[in-house]
């Protein structure tokens, strides 16, 4: 029972620090997500597949107040992004388990570095 | 155009669950000019539809855990709500290089792991998956 409730807690401060990120960065929670489920021992596709779930009630809330903070910019460009995203991710999560998960892993670790140093030093 | 590619590409990413906003928020700043809270706010919009479409495709293969993942997002939203304020009070300067440390300790992170698991395939000769 204790040990439980413990781990209950642990998932309510994993929880809280990716809606921090989540909301701070306006993205990364879902990261921050997948590495937390694979240390509550949840199986790596499991886990990506359940970061999203988690991650989307999170977008929401952050949205909102982006949105009314005005750093939505609603024109062409944001529906086109929009449709993108949204046959890029029906894709995405239908090729999930047929890509090569270990050399997208690895492009993806280096685009993200190769643009966070760039963002650091502009 | 380019707007529909980088959807994509952020799409087939996220869809993943791997993160699309992390690559489409450099896109965003780099190649068609946002700012970077413009490109925040435009990621956590995007990631609506995208998510959407991804989450009924996992779902329908039963790759998600409704229980961890509501109980993440429950205690997560009180975070969002936080994160978000306190980003509006940043400048976009200031924010994108936060990002960009952000995206550096990601990185190093990820390539740490991959030397353990590399170490770990190694020591017990099995296959780990990755």
């Amino acid at each position: 029972m204790k040990k439980q409730s413990k781990k209950l807690w642990i998932k309510i401060v994993c929880g809280l620090g990716i809606g921090m990120v989540n909301g701070f960065f306006g993205s990364g929670g879902g990261v921050i997500a997948v590495e937390a489920m694979l240390r509550l021992h949840i199986s790596e596709k499991h886990a990506h597949a359940s970061a999203i779930l988690a991650i989307l009630p999170l977008s929401i809330a952050s949205a909102v107040i982006y949105f009314l903070n005005g750093y939505v910019p609603l024109g062409k460009e944001t529906w086109l992004l929009f449709a993108g995203g949204a046959a890029g991710g029906l894709l995405g999560a239908l090729l999930l388990d047929k890509l090569p998960a270990k050399w997208i892993n690895m492009l993806f670790t280096l685009l993200i570095l190769i643009s966070g140093f760039r963002m650091l030093f502009a | 155009m380019w707007y529909l590619v980088a959807g994509i590409v952020f799409g087939l990413i996220g869809g993943m669950g791997m993160g699309g906003g992390v690559i489409l928020i450099p896109i965003l700043t780099w190649f068609l000019g946002a700012s970077q809270h413009e490109a925040q706010g435009l990621n956590l919009l995007c990631f609506l539809p995208m998510s959407i479409f991804a989450l009924a495709m996992h779902l329908k293969k039963k790759q998600v855990n409704l229980r961890l993942a509501l109980v993440l997002a429950l205690s997560g939203l009180a975070g969002s709500l936080g994160g978000a304020y306190l980003a509006s009070i940043f400048e976009s300067d200031i924010l994108s290089r936060l990002f960009g440390g952000f995206l550096v300790g990601l990185g190093l992170w990820r390539i740490y792991q991959f030397i353990i698991t590399l170490k770990k395939v190694k020591l017990t000769n099995k296959k780990h998956g990755f």
